[in-house]
């Protein structure tokens, strides 16, 4: 069963397009990742998805159910962590998230308690006092406060420290084992290589690919270096990219059939070689160029 | 309407409404307690203000002896006026507040639909509007009661706070369409100043000036004065005020929500 699929979706603002002819599916229980630089869309399509934006063309159905129709419902089974917080100015943490329990029906109010400390919030301050990150600390326990079936989260390590970033990807890996369904937004690859199966490339509006993450990091793609005894020409074989020599080492990117970088090495007098996986930021900047 | 939403709005409403209403109550407390002293002073009084400016006030000295005649003066213009920029600016900022403020984020993901915030904030305007004029009109009973000893002409009291109570919900109502219409701004109190001070003046120079006197027709100060009491406007600002509310719920309904 998918819980989120947008068919077609399109959002432009005037003449600048914001996303256009996204096709989505997010399976139920799945951790989707959502992979793009700054301004590539990324926000545009989650605010559509949850009703801010009206979608110039297509739609997208969550839990089944059209974001058109009775949009209200569907947030009840939502979390939303947005990538910049801004709350109300007077209201303390709990106050915050006390108005926030007051829009669901079943919000067991000790479960604030129990995030504030897992997070270390100091509950009873005034949110406009709070930096950043325990601004974002704030943000995390509403999203999570009323047992959603879908947490769409959009940049949510922003501000965070390494300690409390870990303990955020607890708790998610916590609330997927329970069945929720995640839809990270990041730029961070890392964090969609630790947490995601499945992970969308968006680029200008528009996707470039949706990739399984095992299978994205198990491409062809290989991190080459070769070490010779002395620098020398070298005629490339189809598939290296990005050469570059240091004294007599050779590093480069490889995308292609492995038997044939094989046979190349065997023609090369190599004094070492090292071949690695690359990690998700390359075979990423790999969709870029 | 939610619940939830209606209790932070009048939460979130407490300093604009304390010092609005303590603005109007202030006055009303000074105007009424200075009736005593002005009460014979308005037949010279009178004499000394040219016509036409008297017309444009509403200031009529020779009635003063009756505190109705006296107070229509200082409502009509100063508690009036105040209690409708109230009104106006309220109005335009509930529910731009959201952006402006950047919280609307917040609120429009929570589960709660685009119509079901819109009413619930038009509601709580409309409360706490109305709320503002109970307590200024309270008060003026209460000053009359205490100051003044004579015989009171309460129905024309009633009539005129009537007027002012209609007239601040359609400004509210102004508001609301203002805050839906003109995108970009953050501070209405620009557009709500000209709006409700333009129509007063044109109010006030239609009466002035025989010749002009079409132009005061073209605002609702005309229609809902403190001299007199027609029903038909009453009910016509009443249906106006709702029809500006049902034109900005449309518009809202179908705009993009900004962070």
């Amino acid at each position: 069963m998918n819980v989120i699929e947008a068919i077609g979706l399109s959002k432009n603002y005037g003449e600048d397009i914001g996303i256009k002819n996204i096709n989505l599916e997010i399976k139920k229980g799945e951790v989707f990742g959502f992979i793009g630089p700054n301004g590539a869309g990324k926000s545009t399509f989650i605010r559509t998805l949850l009703g801010l934006l009206i979608p110039t063309s297509g739609t997208a159905n969550i839990l089944g159910q059209s974001i058109e129709n009775k949009p209200e419902e569907i947030r009840k089974k939502i979390g939303y962590l947005p990538s910049e917080v801004n709350y109300y100015d007077g209201m303390s943490s709990r106050e915050l998230l006390e108005y926030h329990a007051g829009f669901y029906d079943s919000v067991e109010h000790g479960k604030i308690e129990v995030l504030g400390k897992l997070f270390e919030l100091d509950l009873d301050r005034k949110i406009e006092e709070l930096s950043f990150g325990n601004k974002k600390k704030c943000a995390i326990i509403q999203s999570v406060l009323h047992n959603p079936e879908i947490l769409i989260l959009d940049e949510p390590t922003s501000g965070l420290d390494p300690l409390m970033q870990n303990r955020f990807f607890e708790l998610l890996e916590e609330e997927n084992k329970k069945g929720t369904s995640i839809f990270f937004s990041s730029h961070i690859l890392a964090e969609i290589q630790r947490l995601c199966n499945r992970a969308a490339i968006i680029r200008k509006g528009e996707i470039s690919a949706v990739e399984d993450i095992q299978s994205l990091l198990e491409k062809q793609m290989k991190k080459a270096r070769f070490i010779f005894t002395a620098q020398k020409e070298l005629k490339f074989i189809e598939g290296v990219q990005n050469p570059i020599w240091t004294n007599n080492k050779l590093t480069f990117d490889y995308i292609g059939p492995v038997k044939d970088l094989i046979k190349w090495m065997n023609d090369l007098d190599l004094k070492d070689a090292v071949l690695e996986e690359p990690d998700l930021e390359t075979i990423f900047m790999n969709y870029y160029q | 309407m939610n619940l939830n939403l209606f209790k932070k709005e009048f939460k979130r409403s407490r300093k604009n409404f304390l010092i609005w209403t303590g603005i109007a109550v202030g006055f009303t407390i000074m105007i009424i307690s200075l009736y005593p002293s002005f009460k014979d002073m308005g037949i010279e009084m009178g004499k000394a203000i040219p016509k036409e400016m008297a017309k444009a006030f509403n200031m009529d000295m020779s009635s003063w002896q009756e505190i109705s005649g006296y107070y229509k003066t200082y409502f009509g213009f100063h508690i009036i006026i105040i209690l409708t920029i109230f009104s106006c600016s309220f109005g335009a900022s509930i529910i731009s507040k959201e952006e402006s403020e950047r919280t609307s984020e917040f609120l429009f993901t929570r589960p709660i639909s685009r119509k079901e915030v819109f009413m619930t904030k038009v509601l709580a305007l409309l409360s706490i509007i109305s709320l503002s004029f109970l307590i200024q009109t309270l008060v003026a009973l209460l000053m009359i009661v205490m100051v003044v000893n004579n015989t009171v002409n309460w129905n024309h009291i009633f009539e005129m706070h009537l007027n002012g109570y209609v007239l601040c919900l359609f400004f509210a109502a102004v508001g609301v369409v203002f805050s839906q219409i003109l995108k970009g701004i953050k501070n209405y109190m620009g557009p709500v100043v000209g709006v409700v001070m333009g129509t007063y003046f044109l109010h006030g120079i239609g009466s002035a000036v025989d010749d002009a006197n079409w132009i005061a027709k073209l605002s609702p100060y005309h229609y809902l004065g403190v001299d007199e009491f027609h029903p038909l406007a009453i009910v016509f600002f009443t249906t106006a005020m709702l029809l500006l509310i049902f034109t900005g719920l449309k518009i809202f309904n179908k705009k993009d929500i900004g962070a």
